[in-house]
């Protein structure tokens, strides 16, 4: 029990260093978390191999049509700039970890950071390196990497995010029919990937209704399995894109994307669940839906923190008392708002590990 | 405004980590020494550790100075450091003024030189505006360490540990017999499978032997009022007496409430809900066969007529299905909109029941249910394998039909909403403050929500809310005292005309009306006694420091203290 009062410092476990917690990955989830922890008292350094804060979610366009739709893109930039302005929180930018040693609540940490080396302590580490985006080439039928005008939702998110525009990458022009195709890279046996990313089908039905209304001319088609809610808003939302005329959603995954010999237009092929037939159309902008995938240097970390991982290759929480603690979409797809609850959750954790509160 | 005279300042340089020693050259030094009411003058390199800040005022508090003007970075860099800072001593938080001078000059201004220049002048601005600092913030709350939890279900006892495990006294009000909620109908969950009586045993368990926590269970709630610190839930037991149960904060638990669907040819007795068919399959399946008309060989789900984007349902079909085709060998069907796989290893689970010979169809136009021969005849359009001709339906001739339920609000919902100003969404289940950035917290300090109240979603999901609401309720209890961290408003009970403007406009239940408050005394010429009147107050400790009220008081009653008009002037004025 602390005394009332007394609190400015916050109790520690004997033996623990000096309250330092290390995150690893500056993702909305390690941002979180160190904010979290900064509230009750305890310091922490964040680690994170890219030059720029914030993670997958950084570059994420605001999706508002009419009105906010929720995305929770803006989040992240404020949690950004929160946290490089927080006192207590220490950010090392382009470093990773090197070698660890040390025991639960004393682990001695190499990070390199650029050419240069250092040491810290760290009481706790944790574990928030995030997921990444499926690499599109992996499924050639849909023909990323050939056709300029098949791009993933991750492209069109940094041109929306750049440029404020939708543009079709071949000649710059405003496109006039855009297909989104969903689950590229999820659900798919093909390549092994079981399990659903969750977010996609919020987040494309979110970008048809953003450009929809940006560019109420263009027609939007929408190529999914089963539709998954995300959130307590999303049956409006969900309404919303059933009303509008322009926006079909069509129960079909497409086969295959064929280019075309003089023109930019590209041709598809899938069954029409409305006929039955087998059936084309043409659009002048493809849109995949990628999902999430376990980082590629997944295993590595995992080696050599020893967290434990799930069949799909994501990670599972390790046991409560090895010091260190996984937080956010590295245990699997989950969109910022869960990543966000989950590294509160993980940050009382911490605290109750480090005695605290 | 108080006369210059009067204050004693000391200016505290920040260096921030070295990166403005350039700007701060013994010359700076020098002119900022010599500026009207400055007594002293302290360079640091990193203000914004907490350590620092707090040998800083150890100093401070030895020298002869009252208030203090940090020359660094943006005010939010030292933010968190003052709001740990003890308010007991001689100076608190608002005896701090912040000149930015990284962000205003520094970083705008290319030029050295202009850079200082400007420098100068932000100083300059910011120590006229310290001479009518005054002191606010010096009272404190004192926190007792002690919580609600409302709702006995998974969630309410995961909330209840975790605060019990830090420490806090929690009060744990269900108003089943029994804690457990509608969890423990439940034999299986999709994601564990087997353990999952053992598991929740032990929570149950638990939380009965916790030496923190006291559970109360066959209560009725009938009230709930009070303030961060002093929240009083008002409950009756079943032979009608009423009792008051006290905390600090509270998390709403209750969980949502469902509606069977049993309208029309859905009243027959082979429709069957989930929870009915769960218990069917909890004793080994023996009701499944015991049925004298007619053994239960095709069992159908119909799913997304209700709570299409709530996952539950969707969830324990495919788990049900498994289990009917694993164990019993029953024909299964699930009919649906959508299938909703966005759940940890759930497309796994979708698969392994399709494998198991589970047949999945799905519709765009809702089924239709006919009695045929004491059996239910359920007929849909088949939208994903594709039938030749236009118009092609399935009939499914079923011997039990499983619809789902209605997840609904809670009642309490409302009541609660009103009585503590919490809004509610669409569906009227309970809000957050702000779905994005404060999830699972209120509007109204020291409350919380989390489960099927907030909103119905597996257990998964709920136990994470329960995780960050206990979070939420540990970190506002930890210090022992609530202090004014933020400024407050303050309503001059003479100038306020009762006119509840400003109880309607706090977006945080902050203010209430008094009729014959402490302290509201207002004497007038006729009468011999003081007069109290009727006015209204702001509680403190549930204010946000918004600044609504003030703006909306016809009377100009309401004054926010961190920003007196003396302040606002000044501040303008430069
Ligand atoms: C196509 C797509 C669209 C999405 N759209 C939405 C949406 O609209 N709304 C929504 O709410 N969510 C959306 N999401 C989900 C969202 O991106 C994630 O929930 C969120 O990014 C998870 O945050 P995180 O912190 O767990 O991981 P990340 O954002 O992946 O961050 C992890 C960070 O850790 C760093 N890192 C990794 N390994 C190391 C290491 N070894 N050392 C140091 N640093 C390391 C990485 O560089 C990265 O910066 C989408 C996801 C995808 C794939
Ligand atoms: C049929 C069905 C199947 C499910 N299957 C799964 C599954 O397979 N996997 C999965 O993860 N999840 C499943 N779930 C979801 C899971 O059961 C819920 O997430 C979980 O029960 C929610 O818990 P809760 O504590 O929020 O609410 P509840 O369990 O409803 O608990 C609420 C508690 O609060 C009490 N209460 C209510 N009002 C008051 C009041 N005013 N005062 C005092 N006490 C009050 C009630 O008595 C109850 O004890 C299923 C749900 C259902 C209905
Ligand atoms: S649409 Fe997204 S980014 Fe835009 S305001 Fe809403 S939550 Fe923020
Ligand atoms: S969220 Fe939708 S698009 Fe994404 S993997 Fe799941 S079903 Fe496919
Ligand atoms: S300042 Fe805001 S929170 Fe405080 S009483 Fe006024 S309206 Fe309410
Ligand atoms: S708005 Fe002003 S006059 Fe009206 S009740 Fe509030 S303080 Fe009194």
């Amino acid at each position: 029990m602390i005394e009332p009062n007394k609190a400015v410092t916050v109790g520690q476990r004997p033996g623990v260093a000096d309250q330092n917690v290390l995150i690893l990955g500056s993702g909305i989830a390690g941002i979180t978390t160190a904010l979290e922890l900064s509230e009750m008292g305890i310091s922490s350094t964040i680690l994170e191999r890219r030059d720029r804060l914030g993670g997958q979610a950084a570059v994420f366009a605001c999706k508002a049509s009419e009105k906010c739709n929720k995305c929770f893109a803006c989040v992240v930039d404020n949690q950004i700039q929160e946290v490089s302005r927080r006192s207590g929180i220490r950010i090392l930018t382009e470093s990773t970890l090197g070698k660890i040693s040390g025991d639960p609540g004393r682990f001695k940490v190499q990070i390199q950071s650029g050419g240069n080396e250092s040491r810290l302590e760290a009481s706790v580490i944790l574990v928030a390196t995030g997921v990444d985006f499926f690499n599109a080439r992996q499924k050639p039928e849909y023909g990323y990497g050939l056709f300029q005008n098949v791009i993933t939702a991750q492209d069109l998110d940094e041109m929306l995010h750049a440029k404020g525009r939708v543009l079709r990458p071949s000649d710059g022009q405003v496109p006039s029919r855009i297909a989104f195709f969903q689950c590229v890279g999820s659900r798919d046996e093909t390549i092994g990937h079981l399990w659903c990313s969750k977010v996609c089908c919020a987040y494309a039905l979110r970008f048809m209704k953003a450009i929809r209304h940006q560019y109420p001319e263009i027609e939007t088609s929408f190529f999914y399995i089963d539709i998954q809610p995300l959130g307590r808003s999303f049956e409006s939302l969900l309404e919303a894109c059933r009303q509008d005329e322009r926006m079909h959603l069509i129960r079909s995954l497409p086969s295959k994307v064929y280019g075309h010999r003089t023109s930019t237009d590209l041709r598809i092929r899938f069954i029409d669940p409305v006929s039955g037939g087998i059936t084309e159309e043409g659009f002048d902008l493809i849109v995949l839906s990628i999902g999430m995938t376990p980082r590629e240097d997944a295993d590595q970390v995992a080696d050599l923190l020893h967290v434990p991982k799930n069949e799909e290759g994501f990670y599972r929480s390790p046991p409560p008392d090895s010091g260190i603690f996984v937080s956010g979409a590295c245990k699997g797809p989950r969109d910022i708002g869960g990543s966000i609850i989950d590294a509160k959750a993980t940050a009382r954790e911490i605290a109750q590990y480090l005695g605290g509160v | 405004m108080r006369s210059s005279k009067e204050c004693r300042i000391a200016i505290v340089i920040d260096h921030c980590e070295g990166t403005l020693s350039h700007i701060f050259d013994e010359a700076m030094v020098r002119y900022f020494s010599g500026l009207p009411c400055v007594v002293s003058c302290y360079q640091d390199d990193n203000l914004s550790s907490p350590r620092r800040l707090e040998k800083l005022v150890a100093k401070l508090r030895k020298g002869k100075a009252d208030r203090a003007v940090i020359v660094g970075g943006s005010p939010k860099r030292y933010e968190a450091s003052f709001r740990r800072l003890d308010l007991g001593t001689g100076f608190n938080p608002y005896m701090f003024l912040v000149a930015n001078v990284r962000e205003q000059a520094v970083w705008t201004i290319p030029d050295v030189e202009r850079a200082k220049e400007k420098t100068k002048t932000i100083v300059a601005k910011r120590i006229r505006e310290a001479t009518c600092l005054s002191p606010i913030g010096e009272e404190k709350f004192e926190l007792s360490k002690n919580a609600i939890v409302l709702g006995g279900g998974v969630v309410g006892m995961r909330a209840a540990l975790a605060l019990a495990d830090a420490n806090i006294q929690v009060t744990l009000l269900s108003r089943a017999k029994d804690i457990g909620g509608k969890a423990i109908q439940l034999t299986h969950f999709y994601d564990r499978p087997g353990e999952v009586s053992s598991w929740f045993k032990d929570q149950v368990k638990k939380v009965k032997k916790h030496p923190n926590i006291a559970v109360k269970t066959s209560v009725e709630l009938k009230g709930l009022e009070g303030s961060l610190g002093d929240y009083r839930v008002k409950v009756e037991d079943p032979s009608g007496k009423r009792r008051e149960v006290e905390g600090s904060a509270v998390i709403l638990a209750m969980g949502n409430d469902v509606i069977p669907n049993t309208e029309g040819i859905f009243g027959h007795q082979r429709f069957i809900s989930p929870p009915q068919m769960e218990a069917m399959l909890a004793d080994g399946g023996k009701s499944l066969v015991t049925d004298k008309e007619r053994p239960l060989q095709t069992v159908t789900f119909i799913l997304d007529l209700v709570n299409e984007t709530i996952k539950i349902d969707s969830a324990n079909a495919i788990k049900n299905a498994i289990l009917l085709r694993e164990n019993h060998d029953r024909a299964v069907y699930v009919i649906c909109r959508d299938v909703k796989v966005s759940l940890d290893g759930m497309e796994k689970q979708y698969r392994k029941a399709r494998e198991m010979g589970v047949i999945f169809i799905k519709y765009d136009d809702p089924p239709k249910f006919s009695l045929v021969n004491g059996q239910i005849n359920v007929e849909v359009k088949e939208v994903s394998i594709q039938m030749r001709g236009d118009d092609y339906s399935l009939s499914i001739l079923s011997d039990l039909v499983v619809v789902s339920e209605r997840f609904v609000p809670s009642k309490d919902n409302q009541m609660l909403a009103d009585v503590l100003g919490i809004p509610l969404a669409e569906e009227g289940f309970l809000m957050d403050e702000n779905p994005q950035f404060a999830r699972v917290r209120t509007n109204r300090r020291g409350v919380f929500i989390a489960g099927g109240c907030r909103y119905p979603q597996t257990l998964d999901e709920s136990l994470v809310e329960a995780e960050a609401a206990a979070a939420g309720v540990t970190e506002l209890l930890s210090q022992g005292f609530f202090g004014y961290d933020l400024a407050v408003a303050e309503i001059d009970p003479a100038k306020c005309a009762a006119c509840l403007t400003c109880p309607r406009v706090c977006p945080h239940s902050a203010i209430v009306v008094e009729r014959y408050a402490e302290g509201n005394v207002y004497v007038t010429g006729g009468y011999e006694k003081d007069f109290r009147w009727k006015a209204a107050r702001v509680l403190p400790m549930q204010c946000y420091g918004c600044g609504i009220c003030v703006s909306s008081c016809p009377t100009k009653a309401i004054t926010l203290k961190h920003l007196t008009d003396d302040e606002i002037s000044l501040q303008v004025g430069v």
